[in-house]
């Protein structure tokens, strides 16, 4: 009894091993796409993905490897136009001998251009395909997508690489594309990503490659790209956002000229709404230590008061910079990054509903109010500045 | 040299130098009594040993006695035989005139400790052959079967197929009186109880079931008794063949018993309530009921103290894993689910395997395949040879293999840590079982990825879940879940927390010790002798 | 004869609960409830309390034989009418669940390979587990759900990192109907504990256990869930076919370990797996228990291939299981609360004389 049935099984299982292997695919016939990029031509998509050639990439096998298509380059990038992204990806596979495959795709880049007419139609293909991670980093660039991969000189393998460690070096938390998304489909809350450029190297070796460089925080506001914020207004923005990582802050010397370095180890972002009556006030409190990290003038900061008084103009300076990132975003991109409308939502549920219709115009006319409490905690390994005399010091 | 002298002591049954088994006697026939004639038992006896030239028969005289001693020269000690009996009888007697009953003899003249008086034909040639020597006298149709059994046989060694760094050196040998008397050295009690078998119909193996009557459960006993007591087999030269006549699922790949030389492990599994078997002539011992846990505990764990002891088995449980799984995920991975690897490592993969023909399934039989025979050649060859060969084979072969591109270089990496993974299972037997299921599930791998490793598995758990070693399940203590046993699966608990036997085996009497945790209140003092 | 502690039933029971019900009804839980999905299955599990306490005290009249044959030979025709009834919905939920973990794996797994060699892998692996009857089912549930339910529990630490506590907030947004609603489709699945009864007898089975089993069960569930609303938050899972898929791949352990959804799926797949053996049992015992002197044994394969056929002929999507989803709390209800009451009121052993 028991051998029949083991038999059986057995029978049943040699077809089944036999003809099985319809998903197997070697890993030398696949190519692993670690970024692609999305651009619009008129009603076209241009999609580009880079891939990268295992043969040029080094290593003990890799000298009797197929030739790689680019010379020295150990990567290769494909672009293609087609009405669905899809099918720019079925027309690249024509053109390709291995198959592209898209788990390990690292970064997705949109075109600013594109995603200013609206990234809704992107997003899909992230989780359909189960391929897809939501793990991917959303990234905007400016300028065309394949200029960016094409990229000459990136410190690390690829420059899909390059560009996953720039965008996740922008953020405390860096945010994914399941974040990009999440933000997407909720109410008072707007997506935003890094946006890079492809720049000019300045080595001075006088031969100029091109790189990549971080130029800001892209915003977006009902699924549109409403611009890109400048590195300084990046900053106050993702100190609000809490998401800043160890943002440096520079003060003119309060006494004598130079300035103040100070390094923001830890920063701590609250939101409190508050409703009063119909109105909504913001109350944001920023705290955080810092440390003075480079002092190029002759301000002493370790005498009197004056760690006391570098902290208040700290705290101006703090304040100042997160009230310009605010004002921008609400009153030129109109765009909600922080989430104002998120925690109103989610601490008065019941009066959002509401608001919600014309939460633009609360948003622009609520009252922010932003109290930075920074403590400098320590001023690195020496207290009085090195390149002045005890006499000039100034107290 | 000697046979230990305690060797029948233990039998619970009439001591029984022939070993024949069965108290029940076959109907008396003329034709297989003895005479009293010695002239007519002698003809009988050269009949019967005709054409062995081994076979010795002396013949000596003393007073108006004529005897006839008979044994086998290769398997008495000649000493023993001289100075106990041929000396006495010869010397003592000369100038006896009295008739000479046996029993005089046995009580007054020869100075064995075991002699024994045997009336049927077969059992005293089957004496002779177990290495007695036979006296016939004129007049009596007794045989008096003395005890002088000796012969050359190897000596206690270190075991070698399970060194250890601490713990007795002892092994077994291929004797079993040697065996049993290691044990009985280890065990002082009368409730070791020894029963004898004798298995094969021209070898006659002696086979002894040991176990403690007052802890193992009286049902598994019966039921091994049974089972020994049905074997039907012409020879039994090594214990495999009773395993395999009595295990509960001949169609298993996992063996259901438990094979050491270590009379160490055989006492702590007795003393558990398990059973074990000598079979004269190998030096492995028996042992069962078991789970398939105990293939990873090896007797070291119990000496050592118990943090390393912990952390080794753990070790061992993950590299069981990485045995059977390691090439089927290699291939799975590399094959269906490439997102599993992380980029950067996935990529070194990739450029390793560029230029390989190969597909990863072939590759990996390839290379498996030759190192089972590297292994095996390694094993078969002298021992000072097997382990360069192997060494150098292996090193050759990777290495060449992996410089002309024929082989990758992860795929080395991945056969040789399989092949080190495998030898860290203490359990020999074990260990070729996991080796061996590698091969399907390499072939499920690479015909459905994770899915069939994980389909694989599960046909494989099925057949565990259902597997019982001597009525207890193969995987007791984790399914079904006994709490007190997790303290010697999951874990090796210090000794003083090993209160209980575990309860798949010991059914009475549960209680191991009071479980005093060493402290200066503790000490009660009363082992002093 | 069965031979079960009342821990392996209690472990049948959080597995009969646990297995399916993750994948297949997250994503309609929380696209109904929310962010307070994750008190959905409180709801459910508090009104499958009640089934159990009924079917309990019917089957403390039976001490010694499980409900179906309680029934068989107190009424002879309706009794077997009620069995069958029973078997039937047995032999639906094995249809469905066998066709969703062939979904699952054709989705997840093996994109390319045909939906049936993969349905043959499970059933022939199910038919095997259903074989050797319940004291294998019990050790398979042992030997692989506490390893599940280790990782579950692992996994707020895994995940920690992803969590954004503000997405369970505000609870009771759209009131507590959404809540209701959710739990009267959670019911569907969570009350498949109620068959336990009908094939363990009252001695394994007690209520006691019953509730344990229902009480571990619903913690990882929502825990599970749980997990979702705050890591993707209710938007983006309930949008996924399986979102607790999508969670584990949210596990992102420093660059190198981010990649661990397949492992975990496999640790999940026997489960799974086990339970479409339960269920498969339980199916063939009713079979066994209506026409005597047929070994349930001997039919477990014929049943398991008809089962495997009914998966294809039933659903012809992946998404008319979503819509069976749906339909089924009306049947669950049919049989997890109107019959077990009526077996209350009237199921009773025959006054002695």
């Amino acid at each position: 009894m028991k051998w029949k049935s083991l038999l059986l099984g057995g029978l049943l299982m040699v077809p089944v091993v036999l003809s099985g292997c319809w998903d197997r695919r070697e890993i030398n016939d696949v190519a692993f796409v670690l970024a692609s990029g999305f651009d619009k031509e008129k009603d076209q998509y241009r999609v580009s993905v880079q891939v990268p050639l295992p043969s040029q990439l080094g290593g003990i096998g890799g000298s009797g490897g197929g030739g790689g298509t680019s010379g020295d380059k150990s990567w290769y990038v494909e672009s293609m136009t087609g009405s669905t992204i899809r099918e720019a990806n079925e027309k690249q596979q024509r053109s390709l001998s291995r198959q592209l495959y898209f788990a390990h795709r690292r970064v997705l880049l949109i075109g600013d251009e594109a995603a200013r007419e609206g990234v809704k139609e992107y997003l899909d293909i992230l989780a359909r395909v189960p391929q897809n991670r939501l793990g991917t980093f959303v990234l905007i660039t400016k300028g065309e997508t394949r200029d960016v991969m094409n990229a000459e000189e990136s410190i690390e393998q690829t420059p899909a690489e390059m560009m996953r460690e720039l965008a996740q070096n922008t953020m405390r938390k860096p945010r994914t594309a399941k974040h990009f998304i999440e933000t997407l489909l909720s109410d008072g809350i707007d997506p935003y990503a890094p946006a890079i450029q492809v720049v000019k190297t300045q080595s001075g070796s006088g031969k100029e490659k091109t790189t990549i460089k971080v130029i800001g925080l892209a915003v977006f506001s009902k699924g549109k790209l409403q611009g890109i914020l400048n590195p300084e207004e990046s900053q106050g923005a993702l100190i609000a956002m809490n998401q800043a990582v160890q943002p440096m802050i520079n003060l003119p010397a309060p006494k004598g000229e130079g300035q103040l370095s100070i390094l923001l180890g830890e920063t701590n972002v609250n939101i409190k709404p508050a409703l009063e009556g119909d109105k909504i006030k913001m109350r944001i409190v920023v705290r955080g230590k810092g440390s003075l990290i480079e002092n190029t003038s002759a301000y002493d900061v370790t005498a009197g008061h004056n760690m006391e008084d570098t902290e208040k103009r700290l705290d101006e300076s703090l304040k100042q910079s997160l009230q310009k990132s605010i004002d921008m975003l609400r009153m030129k991109l109109h765009a909600d990054p922080i989430g104002f409308g998120d925690i109103v939502y989610r601490k008065f549920p019941n009066e959002w509903q509401t608001m919600k219709k014309d939460w633009q115009s609360h948003y622009e006319v609520m009252q922010v109010e932003i109290i930075p409490e920074i403590h400098i905690v320590h001023t690195g390994a020496i207290t009085q500045p090195f390149g002045y005399k005890e006499g000039d010091l100034k107290q | 040299m000697t046979r230990n002298r305690t060797r029948f002591k233990a039998d619970t049954k009439q001591p029984e130098p022939s070993g024949t088994p069965e108290p029940t006697e076959r109907p008396e026939d003329e034709g297989n009594q003895l005479s009293k004639q010695l002239l007519q038992n002698r003809e009988m006896f050269q009949e019967a040993f005709k054409n062995c030239s081994d076979v010795v028969f002396r013949e000596i005289r003393f007073g108006q006695e004529t005897a006839l001693l008979v044994f086998i020269d290769a398997l008495v000690n000649a000493s023993n035989l001289h100075d106990n009996a041929l000396r006495p009888l010869l010397q003592q007697l000369r100038g006896e005139t009295d008739e000479v009953t046996a029993l005089d003899l046995e009580e007054r003249v020869i100075t064995l400790s075991q002699v024994l008086k045997i009336r049927k034909r077969q059992e005293s040639i089957d004496a002779v052959l177990d290495g007695n020597a036979m006296l016939l006298l004129d007049g009596l149709d007794d045989a008096l079967i003395l005890n002088v059994s000796g012969g050359t046989r190897r000596g206690v060694e270190e075991p070698v197929t399970e060194a250890s760094v601490r713990g007795p050196r002892e092994g077994f040998t291929e004797s079993i009186g040697t065996n049993i008397g290691l044990l009985r050295f280890k065990i002082k009690s009368e409730h070791l109880k020894t029963v004898s078998f004798s298995i094969g119909e021209h070898t006659k193996t002696r086979v002894l079931l040991c176990y403690m009557d007052n802890l193992a459960d009286p049902a598994v006993i019966e039921e091994v008794s049974k089972r020994l007591d049905g074997i039907e087999i012409d020879g039994v030269l090594e214990s495999a063949y009773i395993e395999e006549f009595i295990e509960d699922e001949p169609y298993s790949p996992f063996p259901q018993m438990q094979y050491t030389e270590r009379p160490d492990t055989v006492a702590a599994l007795l003393l558990e309530g398990r059973f074990a078997i000598f079979v004269d002539g190998t030096p492995f011992v028996l042992m069962a009921p078991i789970s398939f846990w105990q293939f990873f505990q090896a007797s070291e764990d119990y000496y050592e103290r118990y943090f390393i002891a912990n952390l080794i088995r753990w070790l061992r449980y993950a590299f069981v894993f990485i045995a059977l799984y390691l090439p089927a995920l290699y291939i799975a991975i590399t094959t269906y689910h490439q997102d599993m690897l992380p980029t950067s490592l996935l990529l070194s993969v990739a450029t390793a395997r560029e230029s390989i023909p190969f597909p990863a399934i072939v590759e990996a039989l390839i290379m498996e395949t030759a190192f089972e025979a590297l292994r095996e050649a390694g094993i078969r060859l002298p021992k000072t040879v097997g382990q360069a060969v192997s060494i150098l084979g292996a090193l050759v072969i990777g290495q060449a293999a992996v410089q002309a591109g024929i082989v990758s270089a992860p795929m080395v990496i991945i056969v040789s840590m399989t092949g080190i993974a495998s030898f860290t299972i203490p359990r020999f037997n074990g260990a070729i079982a996991i080796r061996m299921l590698r091969f399907p599930m390499m072939v499920m791998a690479s015909a459905f990825g994770v899915f069939g490793i994980v389909i694989g598995t599960l046909l494989l758990s099925v057949h565990l879940c259902g597997l019982r070693s001597f009525g207890v399940p193969y995987l007791s203590g984790i399914a079904p879940l006994k709490l007190n046993e997790l303290k010697d699966i999951l874990i090796r608990v210090p000794w003083w927390k090993s209160v209980l036997r575990p309860s798949s085996y010991s059914k009475a009497n549960r209680k191991r010790m009071r479980g005093l945790k060493p402290s200066p209140e503790n000490r009660t003092g009363g082992n002093r002798e | 004869m069965e031979r079960i502690s009342e821990r392996q039933a209690m472990l049948i029971g959080a597995g009969i609960i646990f297995d399916a019900t993750l994948i297949s009804i997250p994503a309609q839980l929380l696209g109904v409830a929310h962010q307070d999905a994750w008190l959905t299955y409180l709801v459910a599990g508090v009104a499958v309390a009640a089934s159990l306490w009924l079917l309990s005290r019917v089957g403390s009249r039976f001490v010694e034989v499980d409900l179906y044959e309680a029934l068989v030979t107190r009424f002879k025709w309706v009794g077997r009418m009620v069995v069958l009834m029973y078997t039937f919905f047995v032999f639906f939920l094995v249809c469905r669940d066998l066709r969703m973990v062939s979904d699952f794996v054709n989705i997840h797994l093996l994109q390319k390979t045909p939906l049936v060699v993969i349905s043959i892998l499970v059933v022939l692996v199910v038919v095997f587990i259903a074989r050797g009857g319940v004291e294998l089912l019990a050790r398979m549930t042992e030997l692989y759900l506490p390893l599940l339910f280790f990782v579950v529990l692992i996994l707020p630490l895994l995940l920690g990192k992803e969590f954004e506590l503000r997405y369970y907030k505000p609870i009771f947004e759209h009131g507590v109907g959404d809540v209701l609603e959710g739990g009267w489709l959670a019911v569907s699945y969570v009350s498949e504990i109620a068959l336990l009864p009908f094939f363990l007898s009252h001695k394994v089975f007690r209520l006691r256990t019953g509730l344990y089993g229902m009480g571990i069960g619903v913690f990882f569930l929502t825990l599970l869930i749980a997990l979702n609303i705050v890591t993707l938050g209710p938007h983006i899972a309930s949008r996924f076919m399986y979102p607790n898929i999508e969670l584990i791949r949210q596990i992102r352990i420093t660059d190198f370990l981010d990649r661990f959804d397949i492992a975990i799926v496999s640790i999940w797949l026997p489960s799974i797996i086990t339970k479409i053996g339960y269920l498969l049992y339980i199916c063939c015992h009713g079979i066994k228990r209506v026409t005597p002197g047929m070994s349930a044994k001997q039919i477990t394969t014929a049943v398991g291939l008809v089962a495997l056929t009914c998966s294809f002929w039933f659903f012809e999507n992946s998404i008319q299981l979503i819509k069976v989803n749906y339909v089924w709390p009306v049947v669950a209800t049919l049989f997890a609360f109107v019959l077990p009451l009526l077996m209350f009121f009237f199921l009773k052993p025959k006054p002695m004389r």
